[in-house]
């Protein structure tokens, strides 16, 4: 069952690719054979080895099976919605260009030149009808397909063909609400069945933006000396850690005492949390207080909040739309939000290194929102949560701190405790009163992070989508 | 005219004494942040101040500072700063417990009279961060300031922007002020 005992696709590979050399494949092959038995990882038990956050061989199996794999998260239609926009980013280590083609399709490519491999786009966002390695002046159109070498005629012609020395494209993009993912796994299934029942929650975050979503111009950028994993869980689920970890701007009374009840609820292979918001007929829009009044500032998105929650009460039912605004939320393995009552911000995980992680994060907005209440939106946003923002920085402390705990001999030996709330798991419709898709546990739950570790250990254990699409669906709701 | 003359002069002396003052204003100022004394440093910020970091952005060809409509590190006005200062000096921050070892490095001041009362003063810095046994950071970059003066070394912050040289910040977080 396990992959360490498969035998060797890497191996038969390479020597297909010794034999054969065949460019067209793009210089692609099959997942290695992993190199290391996975660590403990007992869900169930709220178990998990430390090994997982800290080991050099489970961290790189993890770039071949999780981020070689998943949909992973590439950026937004709003950063590029001219044909030749672009901007760049990373698919696990690897730098990646998202480009609108002069056709006004979205692509996406390895940032690698074919014949050196530099990377043909150092800036991080712009305009172009090219790119064009500065090393050899190989040239590339926005479609990835090469045009320009340099002195082919006389010494590439006939041993070489063009057609097979693209820019190594992404398999797969899909976008929902704008947001475009990306796969380099032809085999992954499409984006609507890898979100499963996600799909509704997606759409109480970004679908009830009627008009449109549009990113912020900018990126926060910043790396935190920890595992990927550290920030991807606890955006998964959290509510634990806030009375403590963000106790510094409860003490300030910018944040109200969490209420007892909410949920943790995992669906396809999203995971989301947040208290239970007030009811609609007590949004307090008169007084213009937050809709559920948990960070205490004048909020003048509040009455954009009571709209939206009342157009998608009609849509989907008052039980449902009174999620609005849904809290936290991660999309297996590393793309992570915030939806709360003053801003939503999304970010992506990049793993640099076992200890070692780089946050992209930007902040999104409704595409229609009044000027006064969108800046109101963007400074909320960077007062809380950029990386000088006064929730995330301590974040940044105690992730760090994590992996320094765990990163000994001994240290990485012992289980992580992913207890909270076990055995007291129910269904999605219990939790929120209403049906609703997926499953998990109150506010004082680490039932996501339990359900993330699943997901995690199904595809470290797969050796294909073949083979990991009926581990998925045995382990999701 | 000698190049003695032209030094004496009364504005070339009167514009060296300006600078000098600035410069000790701006020295001062950084001491009260490496020595943790926030409120004081608050108090010399001016009630209207407006105090921005944007963010850079590597963009080909183009202005690679982010725009006032854009995402920055910080955009605060008084309130903002003192929520920050408060931030600081409370029992659960835990960003700053123990307190992180501070040092900033001002260099490169240059003053441009506005009016009567105000200045702009550009200076470079480097910030270095030292926390716990072996974390090291820092933060280096540029800000523009307008400064008020209301008396002899007597000065108001009114107007700071500190545009940073890095993108992507190698410092887990930015829980420092500047």
């Amino acid at each position: 069952m396990t992959a360490t005992t498969r035998p060797t696709a890497h191996q038969e590979d390479s020597q297909s690719m010794a034999t054969t050399a065949d460019p067209a494949s793009n210089g692609r092959r099959g997942a290695p054979a992993p190199r290391r038995a996975l660590p403990l990882v007992e869900p169930d038990a709220g178990l998990l080895e430390r090994a997982v956050y800290v080991d050099e061989d489970v961290y790189n199996d993890e770039l071949e099976r999780v981020f070689a794999r998943a949909w992973l998260y590439l950026g937004h239609d709003s950063q590029i919605p001219e044909p030749g926009d672009y901007m760049t980013t990373f698919m696990g280590e690897d730098p990646v260009i998202l480009v609108r083609g002069s056709d006004g399709q979205v692509r996406a490519f390895l940032n690698a030149c074919r014949h050196r491999g530099m990377r043909v786009c150092r800036a991080e966002e712009g305009n172009t009808s090219f790119f064009r390695c500065p090393y050899h002046a190989w040239t590339y159109a926005t479609d990835g397909s090469l045009r320009g070498v340099p002195k082919f005629r006389e010494a590439y012609e006939g041993t070489m063909a063009k057609n097979d020395w693209g820019l190594v494209q992404v398999a797969k993009i899909e976008s929902r609400y704008g947001l475009l993912f990306g796969t380099w796994d032809e085999h992954a299934p499409s984006l609507g069945d890898y979100l499963g029942g996600f799909a509704v929650y997606l759409d109480l975050i970004f679908g009830r933006a009627k008009g449109g979503l549009e990113v912020i111009g900018g990126a926060h950028k910043w790396t935190i000396e920890t595992n990927w994993k550290h920030p991807a869980e606890n955006f998964a689920c959290d509510m634990y850690h806030v009375e403590s970890a963000h106790q510094r701007p409860a003490e300030l009374g910018l944040m109200e005492p969490l209420e007892l009840g909410g949920y943790e609820i995992s669906a396809g292979l999203g995971y989301v949390g947040h208290q239970h918001n007030r009811a609609l007929s007590s949004d307090g829009v008169d007084d213009g207080m937050p809709i559920s009044a948990y960070w205490a500032m004048p909020n003048p998105y509040t009455y954009v909040l009571h709209e939206q929650r009342a157009a998608m009460a009609l849509e989907l039912g008052e039980q449902l739309a009174r999620m609005i605004p849904l809290g936290h939320a991660t999309i297996f393995p590393n793309f992570s939000l915030l939806d709360t009552e003053s801003f939503r911000l999304i970010r992506v995980v990049h793993p640099l290194a076992p200890g070692r992680a780089m946050v992209y994060q930007w902040c999104i907005v409704e595409s229609d929102l009044d000027p006064e209440v969108r800046d109101a939106v963007r400074k909320q946003y960077i007062l809380a949560f950029g990386p000088a923002g006064l929730l995330e920085q301590d974040d940044g402390e105690n992730w760090r701190e994590c992996q320094n705990g765990m990163s000994g001999t001994i240290g990485r030996r012992v289980s992580t405790n992913m207890g909270l709330g076990l055995g007291q798991d129910t269904t999605a419709t219990e939790l929120l009163g209403t049906e609703a898709p997926g499953a998990g546990g109150g506010i004082w739950s680490e039932a996501n992070q339990r359900q993330f570790y699943r997901h995690w250990r199904a595809f470290m254990e797969s050796d294909s989508w073949a083979t990991l699409r009926p581990r998925l669906s045995d382990v999701s709701f | 005219m000698s190049p003695a003359e032209v030094a004496a002069g009364p504005e070339v002396l009167a514009r060296a004494l300006l600078e000098l003052e600035v410069q000790r204003f701006l020295y001062a100022e950084a001491q009260l942040l490496d020595e943790r004394r926030f409120d004081e440093w608050l108090a010399l910020m001016a009630f209207d101040i407006v105090y921005r970091a944007p963010v850079r952005v590597t963009r080909e060809g183009t202005e690679d500072v982010a725009g006032p409509d854009e995402l920055a590190h910080f955009d605060d006005d008084y309130g903002q700063l003192e929520l920050r200062v408060q931030s600081l000096q409370v029992r659960s921050a835990w960003a700053e417990i123990p307190p992180s070892r501070t040092r900033r490095l001002i260099t490169n001041v240059r003053v441009q009279p506005l009016d009567e009362r105000d200045v702009r003063a550009h200076s470079n810095f480097l910030l270095f961060r030292a926390r716990s046994e072996t974390v090291e950071h820092r933060f280096v970059g540029q800000r523009s300031d307008v400064l008020r003066r209301l008396g002899p070394d007597d000065w108001r912050i009114v107007e700071r922007t500190i545009v940073f040289d890095t993108v992507a910040f190698e410092t887990d977080n930015i829980s420092v002020l500047f």
